[in-house]
Protein backbone atom coordinates (compact mmCIF):
# COMPACT_ATOMS: atom_id res chain seq x y z
CA UNK A 1 0.00 0.00 0.00
CA UNK A 2 2.56 2.62 1.16
CA UNK A 3 4.33 1.83 -2.22
CA UNK A 4 1.58 3.02 -4.61
CA UNK A 5 1.57 6.48 -2.48
CA UNK A 6 4.98 7.03 -4.01
CA UNK A 7 4.25 6.02 -7.45
CA UNK A 8 2.88 8.50 -10.35
CA UNK A 9 0.66 6.88 -12.39
CA UNK A 10 -2.38 6.89 -10.24
CA UNK A 11 -1.73 10.70 -9.72
CA UNK A 12 -1.43 11.90 -13.43
CA UNK A 13 -4.24 9.59 -14.03
CA UNK A 14 -6.28 11.93 -11.56
CA UNK A 15 -4.73 15.12 -12.78
CA UNK A 16 -6.28 14.51 -16.64
CA UNK A 17 -9.51 13.40 -15.18
CA UNK A 18 -9.40 17.04 -13.40
CA UNK A 19 -7.85 18.62 -16.35
CA UNK A 20 -10.81 17.51 -18.60
CA UNK A 21 -13.63 18.37 -16.71
CA UNK A 22 -12.29 21.79 -15.73
CA UNK A 23 -11.58 22.91 -18.91
CA UNK A 24 -15.05 21.10 -20.50
CA UNK A 25 -17.22 21.76 -17.23
CA UNK A 26 -16.47 25.42 -16.96
CA UNK A 27 -16.30 26.40 -20.96
CA UNK A 28 -18.97 23.95 -22.90
CA UNK A 29 -22.19 25.78 -23.49
CA UNK A 30 -25.40 25.16 -21.95
CA UNK A 31 -28.30 23.96 -24.33
CA UNK A 32 -30.78 26.65 -25.61
CA UNK A 33 -33.29 27.45 -23.09
CA UNK A 34 -36.45 29.89 -22.02
CA UNK A 35 -35.81 32.80 -20.34
CA UNK A 36 -39.10 34.72 -20.07
CA UNK A 37 -42.46 35.00 -21.27
CA UNK A 38 -43.95 38.13 -22.00
CA UNK A 39 -47.01 38.78 -21.31
CA UNK A 40 -47.50 36.18 -18.73
CA UNK A 41 -51.27 36.76 -18.29
CA UNK A 42 -54.02 36.13 -21.40
CA UNK A 43 -57.75 36.54 -21.25
CA UNK A 44 -59.77 34.02 -23.14
CA UNK A 45 -60.82 35.17 -26.44
CA UNK A 46 -57.85 37.49 -27.34
CA UNK A 47 -54.97 37.42 -29.91
CA UNK A 48 -52.05 37.67 -28.08
CA UNK A 49 -48.59 37.90 -28.90
CA UNK A 50 -46.49 36.20 -27.07
CA UNK A 51 -42.55 37.39 -26.96
CA UNK A 52 -40.32 34.51 -25.45
CA UNK A 53 -36.85 35.69 -24.47
CA UNK A 54 -34.47 33.04 -25.15
CA UNK A 55 -30.69 31.78 -23.55
CA UNK A 56 -27.69 30.59 -25.58
CA UNK A 57 -29.92 30.30 -29.26
CA UNK A 58 -29.28 31.05 -32.54
CA UNK A 59 -32.32 31.78 -34.21
CA UNK A 60 -32.12 33.15 -37.56
CA UNK A 61 -34.47 35.06 -39.61
CA UNK A 62 -34.64 32.70 -42.56
CA UNK A 63 -35.73 29.75 -40.35
CA UNK A 64 -39.63 29.24 -41.11
CA UNK A 65 -39.86 26.05 -38.56
CA UNK A 66 -40.09 27.12 -35.64
CA UNK A 67 -43.27 26.30 -33.70
CA UNK A 68 -44.90 27.46 -30.59
CA UNK A 69 -47.29 25.27 -28.26
CA UNK A 70 -48.75 26.27 -25.15
CA UNK A 71 -49.34 23.06 -23.08
CA UNK A 72 -51.61 22.81 -19.72
CA UNK A 73 -52.04 19.30 -17.82
CA UNK A 74 -55.09 18.28 -20.12
CA UNK A 75 -54.81 20.02 -23.01
CA UNK A 76 -52.26 21.04 -25.82
CA UNK A 77 -53.05 24.48 -28.47
CA UNK A 78 -50.92 25.11 -31.18
CA UNK A 79 -49.64 29.04 -32.46
CA UNK A 80 -51.46 30.29 -35.43
CA UNK A 81 -47.86 31.57 -36.44
CA UNK A 82 -44.09 31.78 -34.93
CA UNK A 83 -41.90 33.55 -36.09
CA UNK A 84 -38.01 34.90 -35.22
CA UNK A 85 -37.06 38.35 -34.15
CA UNK A 86 -33.37 37.94 -33.10
CA UNK A 87 -31.17 35.18 -32.54
CA UNK A 88 -32.73 35.08 -28.92
CA UNK A 89 -35.93 36.14 -28.63
CA UNK A 90 -38.61 34.25 -30.61
CA UNK A 91 -42.38 35.68 -31.03
CA UNK A 92 -45.58 33.42 -31.31
CA UNK A 93 -49.45 34.36 -31.89
CA UNK A 94 -52.57 32.37 -30.16
CA UNK A 95 -55.88 32.70 -29.99
CA UNK A 96 -57.19 31.53 -26.78
CA UNK A 97 -60.26 29.91 -27.28
CA UNK A 98 -63.15 29.69 -24.33
CA UNK A 99 -62.34 25.76 -24.30
CA UNK A 100 -60.27 22.82 -25.47
CA UNK A 101 -61.83 19.66 -25.97
CA UNK A 102 -65.11 21.36 -23.82
CA UNK A 103 -62.84 22.14 -20.95
CA UNK A 104 -63.42 25.21 -19.33
CA UNK A 105 -59.19 27.10 -19.76
CA UNK A 106 -60.72 30.18 -16.98
CA UNK A 107 -57.54 30.27 -14.32
CA UNK A 108 -55.13 27.33 -16.04
CA UNK A 109 -51.64 27.75 -16.29
CA UNK A 110 -49.51 27.16 -19.30
CA UNK A 111 -46.52 25.97 -19.68
CA UNK A 112 -44.84 26.97 -23.12
CA UNK A 113 -42.82 24.82 -25.75
CA UNK A 114 -40.91 26.10 -28.71
CA UNK A 115 -38.95 23.83 -30.83
CA UNK A 116 -37.16 23.40 -34.15
CA UNK A 117 -34.72 21.13 -35.61
CA UNK A 118 -31.79 23.14 -34.73
CA UNK A 119 -32.31 24.32 -30.94
CA UNK A 120 -34.43 21.11 -30.04
CA UNK A 121 -37.71 21.77 -27.37
CA UNK A 122 -37.15 24.75 -24.92
CA UNK A 123 -39.97 24.59 -22.36
CA UNK A 124 -40.91 26.81 -19.45
CA UNK A 125 -42.89 25.58 -17.16
CA UNK A 126 -46.12 27.60 -15.72
CA UNK A 127 -44.98 30.66 -18.40
CA UNK A 128 -49.00 32.17 -19.07
CA UNK A 129 -51.27 32.22 -16.89
CA UNK A 130 -55.46 32.40 -18.44
CA UNK A 131 -57.29 34.74 -17.06
CA UNK A 132 -61.41 35.58 -18.02
CA UNK A 133 -61.91 39.31 -18.87
CA UNK A 134 -64.43 40.87 -20.92
CA UNK A 135 -66.07 37.27 -20.79
CA UNK A 136 -69.40 38.89 -22.09
CA UNK A 137 -67.26 39.72 -25.26
CA UNK A 138 -66.26 36.34 -26.71
CA UNK A 139 -67.82 33.46 -28.40
CA UNK A 140 -67.83 30.60 -26.46
CA UNK A 141 -65.67 29.37 -29.19
CA UNK A 142 -64.85 25.68 -28.62
CA UNK A 143 -61.48 23.82 -30.16
CA UNK A 144 -59.87 20.61 -30.20
CA UNK A 145 -56.65 19.79 -28.47
CA UNK A 146 -53.51 19.88 -30.53
CA UNK A 147 -51.32 16.47 -30.87
CA UNK A 148 -48.21 17.17 -28.25
CA UNK A 149 -45.30 17.78 -30.50
CA UNK A 150 -41.99 15.09 -30.02
CA UNK A 151 -39.87 16.23 -28.42
CA UNK A 152 -36.53 17.21 -29.89
CA UNK A 153 -32.83 17.27 -28.59
CA UNK A 154 -30.66 20.05 -29.72
CA UNK A 155 -27.90 19.51 -32.56
CA UNK A 156 -25.02 21.02 -30.84
CA UNK A 157 -23.42 19.58 -27.79
CA UNK A 158 -24.74 21.20 -24.90
CA UNK A 159 -25.71 20.98 -20.81
CA UNK A 160 -29.02 20.55 -20.17
CA UNK A 161 -30.40 23.70 -19.35
CA UNK A 162 -33.10 23.00 -16.47
CA UNK A 163 -35.42 26.27 -14.74
CA UNK A 164 -33.66 27.37 -11.84
CA UNK A 165 -30.43 25.60 -12.19
CA UNK A 166 -29.31 26.87 -15.54
CA UNK A 167 -26.15 27.81 -15.52
CA UNK A 168 -25.00 26.41 -12.10
CA UNK A 169 -25.69 22.71 -13.03
CA UNK A 170 -22.09 22.82 -14.27
CA UNK A 171 -21.92 22.71 -10.18
CA UNK A 172 -22.21 18.86 -10.25
CA UNK A 173 -18.81 18.49 -11.62
CA UNK A 174 -17.25 20.11 -8.45
CA UNK A 175 -19.87 19.82 -5.34
CA UNK A 176 -21.13 16.31 -5.84
CA UNK A 177 -17.45 14.64 -6.11
CA UNK A 178 -16.63 16.27 -2.95
CA UNK A 179 -18.69 13.77 -1.30
CA UNK A 180 -17.85 11.03 -3.24
CA UNK A 181 -14.60 11.57 -2.48
CA UNK A 182 -15.59 11.99 1.12
CA UNK A 183 -17.39 8.47 0.90
CA UNK A 184 -14.25 6.88 -0.83
CA UNK A 185 -11.72 8.23 2.27
CA UNK A 186 -13.90 7.52 4.82
CA UNK A 187 -14.38 4.06 3.33
CA UNK A 188 -10.48 3.92 3.20
CA UNK A 189 -9.95 4.74 6.83
CA UNK A 190 -13.25 2.03 7.70
CA UNK A 191 -11.13 -0.46 5.64
CA UNK A 192 -7.73 0.53 7.59
CA UNK A 193 -9.32 0.79 11.38
CA UNK A 194 -10.75 -2.73 10.54
CA UNK A 195 -7.51 -4.31 9.51
CA UNK A 196 -5.60 -2.38 12.63
CA UNK A 197 -8.00 -4.10 14.94
CA UNK A 198 -6.82 -7.48 13.11
CA UNK A 199 -3.13 -7.37 12.25
CA UNK A 200 -2.05 -4.53 15.31
CA UNK A 201 0.04 -2.70 12.61
CA UNK A 202 0.71 1.26 13.54
CA UNK A 203 0.58 1.75 9.95
CA UNK A 204 -3.01 1.10 9.32
CA UNK A 205 -3.89 3.59 12.53
CA UNK A 206 -1.95 6.23 10.50
CA UNK A 207 -3.80 5.30 7.31
CA UNK A 208 -7.00 5.65 9.42
CA UNK A 209 -6.17 8.80 11.12
CA UNK A 210 -4.98 10.52 7.88
CA UNK A 211 -7.92 9.47 5.81
CA UNK A 212 -10.65 10.54 8.02
CA UNK A 213 -9.15 13.97 8.00
CA UNK A 214 -8.92 14.08 3.88
CA UNK A 215 -12.95 12.95 4.41
CA UNK A 216 -13.62 15.44 6.60
CA UNK A 217 -11.78 18.66 4.38
CA UNK A 218 -13.76 16.97 1.49
CA UNK A 219 -17.16 17.16 3.42
CA UNK A 220 -16.00 20.75 4.43
CA UNK A 221 -15.64 21.69 1.39
CA UNK A 222 -19.17 19.90 -0.26
CA UNK A 223 -20.86 21.53 2.61
CA UNK A 224 -19.60 25.20 1.51
CA UNK A 225 -19.68 24.70 -2.08
CA UNK A 226 -23.35 23.54 -1.39
CA UNK A 227 -24.55 26.43 0.73
CA UNK A 228 -22.73 28.66 -2.14
CA UNK A 229 -24.94 26.99 -4.72
CA UNK A 230 -28.00 26.84 -2.22
CA UNK A 231 -27.89 30.17 -1.93
CA UNK A 232 -28.64 31.17 -5.82
CA UNK A 233 -31.04 28.33 -6.63
CA UNK A 234 -33.12 27.53 -3.29
CA UNK A 235 -32.68 30.84 -1.77
CA UNK A 236 -31.44 30.31 1.43
CA UNK A 237 -27.47 28.72 2.16
CA UNK A 238 -29.18 26.29 4.61
CA UNK A 239 -32.77 25.59 4.19
CA UNK A 240 -34.03 22.78 6.21
CA UNK A 241 -33.27 19.84 4.15
CA UNK A 242 -32.57 16.26 5.57
CA UNK A 243 -29.31 15.63 3.60
CA UNK A 244 -27.86 18.90 4.97
CA UNK A 245 -28.73 18.14 8.43
CA UNK A 246 -27.65 14.68 7.60
CA UNK A 247 -24.43 15.51 6.11
CA UNK A 248 -23.71 18.34 8.72
CA UNK A 249 -24.71 15.55 11.59
CA UNK A 250 -21.90 13.50 10.09
CA UNK A 251 -19.36 15.84 9.86
CA UNK A 252 -19.86 16.20 13.75
CA UNK A 253 -19.45 12.65 14.22
CA UNK A 254 -16.09 12.32 12.39
CA UNK A 255 -15.10 16.07 14.04
CA UNK A 256 -15.65 14.09 17.38
CA UNK A 257 -13.56 11.16 16.29
CA UNK A 258 -10.28 13.83 15.86
CA UNK A 259 -11.08 15.41 18.83
CA UNK A 260 -11.29 11.70 20.71
CA UNK A 261 -7.84 11.26 18.78
CA UNK A 262 -5.85 14.10 20.06
CA UNK A 263 -7.41 13.71 24.44
CA UNK A 264 -5.92 10.44 24.70
CA UNK A 265 -1.74 10.47 24.80
CA UNK A 266 -0.88 6.87 25.00
CA UNK A 267 -0.40 5.59 21.24
CA UNK A 268 -1.86 2.29 21.67
CA UNK A 269 -4.52 2.90 23.59
CA UNK A 270 -5.58 5.69 21.07
CA UNK A 271 -5.28 3.75 18.21
CA UNK A 272 -7.54 1.24 19.68
CA UNK A 273 -10.35 3.20 20.53
CA UNK A 274 -10.52 5.15 17.84
CA UNK A 275 -10.44 2.49 15.74
CA UNK A 276 -13.55 0.82 17.03
CA UNK A 277 -14.97 4.51 17.30
CA UNK A 278 -14.62 4.85 13.53
CA UNK A 279 -15.96 1.20 12.90
CA UNK A 280 -18.93 2.58 14.53
CA UNK A 281 -18.80 6.20 12.84
CA UNK A 282 -18.67 4.73 9.13
CA UNK A 283 -22.13 2.86 9.72
CA UNK A 284 -23.81 6.24 11.42
CA UNK A 285 -22.17 7.99 8.48
CA UNK A 286 -23.66 6.16 6.12
CA UNK A 287 -27.06 5.88 7.69
CA UNK A 288 -27.36 9.89 8.25
CA UNK A 289 -25.55 10.00 4.87
CA UNK A 290 -27.60 7.48 2.67
CA UNK A 291 -30.27 6.51 4.37
CA UNK A 292 -32.08 9.49 6.41
CA UNK A 293 -32.84 11.81 3.48
CA UNK A 294 -34.36 8.76 1.63
CA UNK A 295 -36.75 8.55 4.18
CA UNK A 296 -38.43 12.16 3.96
CA UNK A 297 -38.86 14.46 0.88
CA UNK A 298 -35.62 16.37 0.31
CA UNK A 299 -34.84 19.30 -2.57
CA UNK A 300 -31.66 17.20 -3.38
CA UNK A 301 -32.56 15.09 -6.53
CA UNK A 302 -33.01 11.67 -6.35
CA UNK A 303 -34.11 11.76 -2.85
CA UNK A 304 -37.72 10.79 -0.83
CA UNK A 305 -37.95 7.46 -2.17
CA UNK A 306 -36.40 7.40 -5.63
CA UNK A 307 -32.41 6.81 -5.96
CA UNK A 308 -29.87 9.33 -7.82
CA UNK A 309 -28.78 8.50 -11.03
CA UNK A 310 -32.14 8.46 -12.79
CA UNK A 311 -32.23 9.54 -16.41
CA UNK A 312 -34.40 12.55 -15.01
CA UNK A 313 -31.33 14.03 -12.76
CA UNK A 314 -28.53 13.11 -14.66
CA UNK A 315 -28.44 12.99 -18.74
CA UNK A 316 -26.05 10.97 -20.59
CA UNK A 317 -24.16 14.70 -21.35
CA UNK A 318 -23.49 15.53 -18.07
CA UNK A 319 -22.51 11.45 -17.38
CA UNK A 320 -19.67 12.14 -19.82
CA UNK A 321 -18.48 14.64 -16.95
CA UNK A 322 -19.59 13.50 -14.11
CA UNK A 323 -18.27 9.75 -14.13
CA UNK A 324 -14.28 11.40 -14.54
CA UNK A 325 -15.09 14.34 -12.52
CA UNK A 326 -15.94 11.65 -9.85
CA UNK A 327 -13.28 9.83 -10.26
CA UNK A 328 -10.52 12.95 -10.40
CA UNK A 329 -11.31 14.16 -7.68
CA UNK A 330 -11.65 11.13 -5.20
CA UNK A 331 -7.80 10.51 -6.73
CA UNK A 332 -6.93 13.94 -5.60
CA UNK A 333 -8.20 13.19 -2.19
CA UNK A 334 -6.27 9.88 -1.77
CA UNK A 335 -2.88 12.38 -3.34
CA UNK A 336 -3.63 14.69 -0.63
CA UNK A 337 -4.13 12.01 2.27
CA UNK A 338 -1.01 9.89 0.58
CA UNK A 339 1.00 13.48 1.83
CA UNK A 340 -0.27 13.22 4.92
CA UNK A 341 0.55 9.52 5.51
CA UNK A 342 3.99 9.85 4.49
CA UNK A 343 4.99 13.08 6.99
CA UNK A 344 3.26 11.13 9.55
CA UNK A 345 5.64 8.14 8.94
CA UNK A 346 8.51 10.39 8.54
CA UNK A 347 7.52 12.19 11.68
CA UNK A 348 7.64 8.20 13.32
CA UNK A 349 10.80 7.59 11.83
CA UNK A 350 11.92 11.31 13.16
CA UNK A 351 10.78 10.10 17.15
CA UNK A 352 12.80 6.88 16.74
CA UNK A 353 15.58 8.73 15.60
CA UNK A 354 15.71 10.71 18.38
CA UNK A 355 14.58 7.89 21.77
CA UNK B 1 1.24 31.21 24.12
CA UNK B 2 0.69 33.15 21.29
CA UNK B 3 1.57 30.43 18.59
CA UNK B 4 -0.83 27.97 20.65
CA UNK B 5 -3.87 30.68 20.25
CA UNK B 6 -3.45 30.82 16.61
CA UNK B 7 -3.14 27.39 16.33
CA UNK B 8 -6.63 27.18 17.94
CA UNK B 9 -7.98 29.38 15.56
CA UNK B 10 -6.78 28.78 12.42
CA UNK B 11 -9.38 26.50 11.33
CA UNK B 12 -11.63 29.19 12.34
CA UNK B 13 -10.05 31.85 9.88
CA UNK B 14 -9.79 29.20 7.17
CA UNK B 15 -13.48 28.37 7.56
CA UNK B 16 -13.87 31.86 7.29
CA UNK B 17 -12.04 32.82 4.51
CA UNK B 18 -13.73 30.12 2.73
CA UNK B 19 -17.02 30.77 3.13
CA UNK B 20 -15.83 34.39 1.67
CA UNK B 21 -16.60 33.64 -2.52
CA UNK B 22 -20.57 33.48 -0.63
CA UNK B 23 -20.81 36.16 1.18
CA UNK B 24 -19.34 38.00 -1.56
CA UNK B 25 -21.54 36.78 -4.12
CA UNK B 26 -25.04 37.36 -2.00
CA UNK B 27 -24.55 40.82 -2.11
CA UNK B 28 -24.21 41.02 -5.90
CA UNK B 29 -27.35 38.18 -5.93
CA UNK B 30 -29.58 40.42 -8.22
CA UNK B 31 -25.86 40.64 -10.82
CA UNK B 32 -25.95 37.29 -10.91
CA UNK B 33 -29.38 36.04 -11.31
CA UNK B 34 -29.01 38.47 -14.97
CA UNK B 35 -25.99 36.59 -15.54
CA UNK B 36 -27.61 33.08 -15.46
CA UNK B 37 -26.10 32.44 -12.38
CA UNK B 38 -22.67 31.64 -13.64
CA UNK B 39 -20.43 33.04 -10.77
CA UNK B 40 -21.97 30.79 -8.38
CA UNK B 41 -19.95 27.82 -10.29
CA UNK B 42 -17.21 30.14 -10.27
CA UNK B 43 -17.22 30.69 -6.20
CA UNK B 44 -17.56 26.97 -5.64
CA UNK B 45 -14.28 26.44 -8.04
CA UNK B 46 -12.62 29.08 -6.17
CA UNK B 47 -13.93 27.53 -2.49
CA UNK B 48 -12.75 24.12 -3.57
CA UNK B 49 -9.13 25.26 -5.31
CA UNK B 50 -8.50 27.77 -1.49
CA UNK B 51 -9.86 25.00 0.68
CA UNK B 52 -6.94 22.13 -1.23
CA UNK B 53 -4.31 24.62 -1.59
CA UNK B 54 -4.98 25.79 2.15
CA UNK B 55 -4.90 21.98 3.32
CA UNK B 56 -1.72 21.20 0.96
CA UNK B 57 0.03 24.46 2.93
CA UNK B 58 -0.89 22.82 5.92
CA UNK B 59 1.22 19.91 5.43
CA UNK B 60 4.02 20.97 4.06
CA UNK B 61 4.73 23.15 6.88
CA UNK B 62 4.21 19.78 9.47
CA UNK B 63 6.49 18.39 6.92
CA UNK B 64 8.76 21.89 7.34
CA UNK B 65 9.19 21.12 10.72
CA UNK B 66 10.74 17.05 10.12
CA UNK B 67 12.71 18.16 7.59
CA UNK B 68 14.26 21.20 9.99
CA UNK B 69 14.58 18.74 13.28
CA UNK B 70 16.69 16.42 10.53
CA UNK B 71 18.76 18.93 9.34
CA UNK B 72 19.61 20.08 12.85
CA UNK B 73 20.88 16.99 13.63
CA UNK B 74 23.21 16.49 10.50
Amino acid sequence: MHSIFKQWWWKIVGLIFLTIIIIGGLYLPLNPGIINTTPDTVAIGEQVELKIQTYNATFSKEDNHIQAYIKSKKHILQADTAFVIDANQVAAIFTIPYEIDSISLTNTSFDIIVLDEEHGTLTERNAIQVQNTNIEALDMKSVQSATAPTVLKAKKFGFPNREILQESIRNLFFHVPMWFGMVFLLFFSFISSILYLGKNENKFDIYAASAAEGGLLFGTLGIITGMCWATFTWGAPWPNDPKLNGAAIAMLIYIAYAILRKSISDPIRKAKVSAVYNIFAFFIYLAFVFIYPRLTDSLHPGNGGNPAFSNADLDNRLRMFFYPAVMGWSILGFWLVSLKIRYKFAHQKLIEIES
Amino acid sequence: MNRKIVQSIYPLIVFLFLSMPCFASSSIQQLVFSSQKYAVVTAVVLVIFIGMISYLIYVERKIKKVEDKLNKKD
